[in-house]
């Protein structure tokens, strides 16, 4: 079972890939002369990733934080921030927890506002208001696939608006808040097999691709992009210390651990 | 005497010196007249400051015995040497008081004197002059200090000099500090020389501390002033005297306040200088006795002169020698003094006026015949027509080409207009030398049959029928509610009665409604006057509107005389309070009411009871003023419910009527009485005490006929039921009064008796008043804003209310809903009661301007009926009346705003603040305003309160959630808001303010120039897009650093607009606190499409408002 989740999540991740690919030339197809041709890979949304913990989603959702995420009036920063409130919006909703919900809303509607994408979170915010607001048994499956659904659009939205440092740096947010928390919970919980959930070889590749396109020198000077940057080589000196058809050591996992927080925490206020 | 021998030792002074002198006015065998004159003053003096009357204190003394030999010692040991004089001196007085002195009187004078010491031939000398009655001042002693006035007994000093001590108060510094005293005994006065005594007595220099006597006709000189004696007395006679002395004229109107011999002046319009340098307005300025004061355009004066012509001041020439006519600007008035302006002048030969022309242009007629030079006119009388006003054309042509005259354009186009509209001028001088302009005669107001139904269709006028002649004073009499103010409001035509006809010289009344009622002055039952405005200001204020032609200075000038007419010059700027706070007496305001009337130059005086309510003598006086209406040729027609003798005759006519408006007679006061003899002899009881007043012709034998009760065979009164009523059993029905008359008529007609002589009645066409232009609007407008503003500033209870209610509330509201709910220290941020706080703030103000304005136009429902009779624009009442109350809106807001902010820690909102709480007070005003012209009871209105105001917080969009209301509110079920919702204004002044706390926060306004300002680089630059990206987000950065949101923005409040905004693009229709909507695809902001939206409101209110009170707005 595992092997075909694994199977479908790098059929996914080319799938994406070349998405991005056709996506990126489009773009930039009407302003090559100005627009320096870039690829940037688009990592797998960690929802993807999420879906093979299913089992252990409560245990995960109870690991969100109970204070949003939050980091300083630097609107880079808020990218980052997206997309770790984000990761914790998505895996909080298995906790059913309303109250925490909302409050990643409000924070993630008051940072989209600061980077310019506050159409498309507000309007989110609105929905995740009005299905919270019924009693359906089904709500929280809905507000699962909203989530997803505004997340694409805030990803395209980010392109559109050629915002792709903002973009990278909010997969960034994501990537590091799962990875940070999955690899807790494993190290609560230690199964080496279930731990083997952090080998998304393409997701580190891609991230780490797209850290170097950074343009931003606001960026590339901050602690968090080199903290970043050197986090994930050395996650992908990790990840890819082990074969394929080998297990990682807790060590390995807390090693992940200890870099996705160091990450996740030197963006945080 | 507890009182006087208390330890004290000026008490026992008193004491023992008022025993000196009743015994020594008692020693004589007889005791003399002038004694007690000199007596009584001394006394007067003497006790002024002390707790006892000097009358029970005589009393008392007169019943004890006691030894004068020790009272004499106490006196010689106690009194200072200025005191044994004075008491030496008042013996000596009272000795040579009278031509039959004796010489025993000057032996004992003289012991005395050696008793207390006193020597110098000065005292004989002084009782050789009074003997013979000397002119020349004397020396008579020298004094010790001049300063011992200051431990004396007596009182009455004058003290002349520089020092605050002295009351005649001097600033010229060659003028010692104190230079010289002056008190009096009887009328002799005696001078006390200063140290250095600069002053001069009959031309001599005077020796430092002397006392001199000063003669009838001393001349005293004091630097550059001179006064004698005489203007001594008047100084004296003002030591204890306070007074306010009142200079007004066209041109300037200043007081000048008297206590004791200290002036002030106080200017209130005009020029005024003192010594030189205008005088600020309304300040009290202390003047001294060598101050220079000089009027602009007048010669100098000095206090000596407002002293001596006090008798004349603000007193105008009761019948001056000559006046002249003038012609300025257009305008005819009368003046006292000659000019250039002058057309004619009318002088006094004998007590017979002569008018003379001045100018060959201008061709006079005295009652519409010729004369050669001159020609005697009767005041009140005889009608001048100034004819040709070509001469008048050309001067104006001719001024306005002088380089030094500039005619205003709106004068120009007012003499033009003039010119135009009017051919000749009549004119009347009256006793008041007043010239009242005569634009027709009304000789005749003729009413026939009258006959009007209620809207009961009960009958109020029966078959009323009577005439009145120019100079006729013709008095209504009646029960209550006979009729009588419905007659007069018929005349006035204020209704058109259901039958018969009013005709003013041949002429229908109600087919020329609005050009007769401009020559028609109407004086109601009930005060027309404003209570917070002064008796000048109700006149001015009313002349203004009524006649915005007519220059400033000319307006004042006639209310002036008027004021004089009504003897009300007095209480010229005096307030006229409320029924609460009565100022003026009863007789006055009604003198007031009938003078605001006067000011008109009625043809036709109308007064509703003037009398009622007043004593007999105001009564009286009121009658006698209406009777002087009479005599300026007016025709005067007032109800009077019981006059007195007195006041009957003065009537030339009277129609009695009964109830149920029936006529039972009209005629005059003296056939009247015979009229009723017929029945006075078939009744029975009470027949003597009837027959008594016929006698005494006193006018209550009418009511007592009319109402004459039936008696049965025993005596008993007889009673009936009418109308589910027991009453009282009437001998003579109304029905038999009516029918009674109406039978005199009948045998008069049938006879061709007429008791009324027949006048010959020209048909003359009626001559419009000017129609306004634009500039006489625009004074009409000004007016009224300038009358409403000083209305409600003297209103005590509003200026509270603007003042004390708002920032009171704001206290009260904001400090309740201050929350800090995560920590203790406070946020604005973090506060979630700020919705809740604006949505509170709104409804204070909706009701702040409805409790302002709600009783608004009720208040002033009388003077609205006036003025619109009057053909007053009322739009400009009513615009006036909006904007005033809007200014005290606008205070409430700021003060408001300023408090709460404070406390609430509110930043950046202060423009959104105080326009939406402005708004919404607005709001409420213009409800209020529309409620109050629709509601004509107190109570009603009152009533209807909670009415407008529950709907507004009910439906404001924050009590009660729209989606949460009664789903049968909504009629088109697809609307998320109740139709009946958007009708109610706090919903959009709630949703504009709370939206607009979102995009109108400083943060969010400095975060969207910074995107315009890259967007603008973005299109004009070289500058890469991650460049500008850069730059963009380090500028947002740096806004919310300097504007943090944590300080200019609330969370809760974001969040909502957020929400609500996410909603409007989700459904992509207009959604409640969305910050934006959306009208035909443009997007608009919400604060900004709200405040149209009020505005909207307010204007759709008032102009319901002023269609109410132009169209339907009625008795």
């Amino acid at each position: 079972m595992r092997k075909i989740i694994s199977a479908i999540l790098v059929l996914v991740v080319l799938i994406a890939l070349i998405a991005c690919g056709e996506k990126s030339e489009t773009k930039t197809q009407d302003k090559k002369e100005t627009f320096d041709y870039q690829i940037r890979m688009d990592p797998l949304p960690f929802k993807n990733v999420l879906e093979s913990l299913r089992p252990v989603s409560k245990e995960l959702a109870l690991q969100t934080p109970v204070e949003a995420y939050r980091v300083s009036e630097n609107v880079y920063e808020q990218s980052f921030a997206i997309g770790v409130i984000s990761a914790d919006a998505v895996m909080a909703i298995s906790s059913r927890d309303e109250s925490k919900l909302k409050g990643y809303t409000e924070v993630l509607m008051e940072y989209s506002k600061n980077i310019g994408l506050k159409d498309e979170i507000l309007r989110m915010a609105d929905e995740i208001q009005n299905v919270l607001s019924n009693n359906d048994e089904d709500k929280w499956l809905h507000l699962e696939k909203l989530i997803i659904n505004y997340q694409t659009e805030v990803e395209l939205a980010f392109y559109q608006e050629e915002m792709l440092d903002q973009y990278t740096l909010m997969q960034l947010g994501g990537w590091s808040e799962g990875l940070y928390r999955i690899s807790s919970l494993y190290l609560k919980n230690w199964d080496e097999k279930g731990a083997k959930i952090i080998n998304q070889r393409g997701i580190v590749n891609s991230l780490i691709n797209n850290l170097t396109l950074i343009q931003s020198t606001k960026i590339k000077e901050a602690k968090y992009y080199s903290v970043a940057t050197e986090g994930y080589t050395m996650i992908k000196d990790i990840i890819y210390s082990v074969e394929e058809n080998q297990f990682y050591t807790i060590e390995d996992l807390e090693k992940i651990n200890k870099i996705s927080a160091k990450i996740v925490e030197s963006v945080k206020k | 005497m507890k009182e006087l021998s208390n330890g004290n030792k000026k008490n026992e002074l008193v004491d023992m010196l008022t025993r000196f002198y009743v015994h020594i006015i008692r020693s004589d065998a007889e005791i003399k007249k002038n004694e007690i004159d000199i007596l009584y003053p001394l006394l007067l003096n003497l006790f002024k400051d002390l707790p006892i009357s000097w009358e029970v204190y005589i009393k008392e003394i007169m019943n004890e015995e006691y030894d004068l030999v020790k009272v004499i010692n106490f006196l010689n040991h106690n009194l200072n040497q200025l005191d044994k004089i004075r008491v030496i001196f008042t013996l000596i007085i009272m000795a040579f008081s009278d031509s039959d002195f004796e010489m025993y009187e000057i032996s004992s004078i003289q012991s005395m004197m050696k008793y207390f010491k006193i020597e110098g031939s000065g005292y004989m000398d002084l009782m050789r002059n009074l003997e013979l009655k000397t002119t020349a001042p004397l020396r008579i002693t020298d004094i010790s200090s001049i300063f011992q006035f200051e431990n004396s007994l007596f009182t009455d000093y004058l003290v002349i000099g520089r020092s605050e001590r002295c009351n005649m108060r001097f600033k010229d510094p060659l003028v010692a500090n104190i230079e010289f005293v002056i008190f009096g005994i009887d009328n002799n006065y005696f001078m006390i020389a200063g140290q250095k005594p600069g002053v001069k007595l009959s031309g001599n220099e005077l020796r430092a501390n002397h006392i001199y006597y000063l003669p009838a006709e001393s001349k005293i000189e004091i630097q550059k002033l001179k006064f004698n004696t005489l203007f001594v007395r008047k100084l004296m006679h003002n030591i204890n005297n306070s007074d306010v002395i009142n200079f007004t004229k066209s041109d300037y109107d200043f007081k000048i306040t008297c206590e004791g011999n200290k002036f002030y002046l106080n200017v209130r319009r005009g020029y005024v200088y003192r010594n030189g340098k205008s005088v600020s307005y309304n300040r009290d300025i202390p003047i001294f006795w060598d101050d220079k004061l000089r009027i602009k355009g007048y010669a100098a004066f000095s206090l000596i002169d407002v002293l001596d012509e006090k008798e004349r001041i603000g007193i105008d020439d009761i019948a001056p020698d000559v006046i002249f006519l003038n012609l300025d600007n257009g305008f005819y008035s009368l003046v006292k003094h000659p000019s250039e302006k002058a057309i004619a002048q009318i002088e006094n030969r004998n007590n017979n006026y002569h008018f003379i022309p001045l100018k060959k242009s201008v061709n006079f007629l005295i009652n519409g015949e010729e004369f050669a030079t001159d020609k005697i006119i009767h005041l009140n009388e005889d009608i001048i027509t100034i004819e040709d006003l070509k001469g008048s054309h050309l001067s104006l042509d001719k001024l306005s080409r002088k380089e030094d005259v500039r005619l205003g354009k709106h004068i120009k186009n007012r003499v033009k207009q003039q010119l135009r509209n009017n051919k000749n001028f009549n004119f009347r001088i009256n006793n008041f030398f007043d010239l009242v302009e005569v634009p027709f005669e009304i000789n005749n107001l003729e009413v026939t049959a009258v006959k009007h139904y209620h809207n009961d269709k009960s009958v109020g006028l029966d078959n009323i029928s009577f005439n009145a002649k120019r100079g006729e004073l013709i008095g209504i009499l009646g029960p209550s509610g006979c009729g009588k103010s419905t007659l007069l409001k018929a005349i006035v035509a204020e209704f058109q009665p259901t039958h018969g006809k009013i005709e003013v010289d041949g002429k229908l009344l109600y087919k020329n409604r609005s050009e007769f009622m401009q020559y028609f002055g109407y004086v109601p039952q009930e005060d027309m006057i404003f209570a917070n405005l002064t008796v000048f200001e109700n006149m001015y204020f009313y002349g203004r509107l009524r006649m915005p032609n007519v220059p400033q200075n000319q307006l004042i000038l006639k209310i002036d005389n008027i004021l004089n007419q009504v003897t009300l010059a007095h209480k010229r700027n005096t307030l006229v309070g409320d029924d609460r706070n009565k100022i003026l007496s009863g007789g006055q305001r009604k003198r007031l009411n009938i003078a605001l009337e006067l000011l008109f130059e009625p043809i036709v005086l109308v007064c509703d009871e003037p009398t009622s309510g007043l004593s007999s003598f105001d009564a009286e006086q009121i009658i006698e003023l209406l009777h002087e209406q009479r005599r300026q040729n007016r025709i005067v027609i007032i109800t009077v419910h019981q006059p007195n003798a007195y006041i009957f005759k003065k009537f030339s006519k009277v129609l009695l009527m009964d109830n149920g408006g029936k006529e039972v007679f009209f005629g005059s006061p003296s056939q009247a009485f015979a009229y009723f003899e017929e029945e006075l002899e078939v009744i029975k009881f009470r027949k003597n005490l009837l027959e008594q007043k016929v006698k005494d012709t006193n006018p209550d034998f009418f009511y007592d006929i009319i109402l004459f009760p039936e008696y049965d065979i025993r005596g008993n009164i007889k009673f009936e039921q009418i109308n589910q009523q027991v009453v009282t059993k009437r001998k003579f029905s109304s029905e038999y009064w009516r029918d009674k008359y109406k039978r005199k008529i009948l045998f008069q007609l049938i006879t061709k008796e007429d008791t009324t002589e027949e006048l010959k009645v020209e048909k003359k066409k009626i001559k419009y008043r000017k129609k306004l232009s634009y500039y006489a609007r625009l004074v009409q407008f000004s007016t009224y804003l300038h009358r409403n503003l000083v209305n409600k500033l003297r209103n005590k209870t509003n200026l509270l209310i603007t003042f004390i209610e708002a920032p009171l509330l704001a206290l009260m509201v904001a400090y309740i809903l201050r929350l800090a709910p995560t920590s203790d220290k406070y946020s604005f941020y973090e506060n979630s009661n700020i919705t809740l706080f604006l949505f509170v703030s709104i409804i204070i103000f909706v009701f702040f301007g409805m409790t302002n304005s709600i009783h608004e136009v009720l208040e002033e429902r009388k003077f609205i009926l006036r003025e619109k009779v009057r053909n007053l624009k009322i739009s400009h009442y009513h615009i006036s009346k909006f904007m005033v109350m809007s200014i005290f809106t606008v205070v409430q807001a700021l003060l408001y705003h300023l408090i709460s902010s404070t406390i609430l820690e509110i930043k950046g909102f202060f423009f959104l603040n105080v326009l939406y709480f402005s708004l919404s007070g607005l709001i409420g005003l213009s409800i209020g305003l529309l409620f109050s012209s629709f509601i004509n009871d107190t109570k009603g209105i009152i009533n209807i309160l909670p009415l407008i105001l529950i709907p507004q917080i009910i439906f404001g969009g924050a009590v009660i959630q729209f989606d949460k209301m009664n789903r049968n509110l909504t009629i088109i079920k697809q609307n998320p808001i109740p139709e009946v919702v958007q009708t109610i204004p706090s919903r959009w002044l709630f949703e504009g303010l709370v939206t607009g706390y979102s995009t109108e926060s400083v943060n969010n306004k400095e975060l969207l120039k910074i995107d315009k300002k890259v967007l603008t680089l973005e299109k004009s630059s070289d500058f890469s897009k991650i460049e500008l990206m850069d730059e963009k987000y380090e500028l947002r950065e740096e806004v919310n650093i300097r504007y943090p949101k944590n300080k200019f923005t609330n969370k809760d409040i974001n969040l909502i607009v957020d929400m609500m905004y996410g909603r409007f693009l989700n459904q992509k229709k207009n959604i409640f606190i969305s910050p934006q909507k959306s009208f035909g695809g443009i997007e608009v902001k919400t604060v900004s499409v709200n405040i149209v939206i009020i505005l909207i409101y307010i204007m759709i209110i008032n102009l319901m408002i002023g269609i109410r009170l132009k169209y339907y707005y009625n008795e």
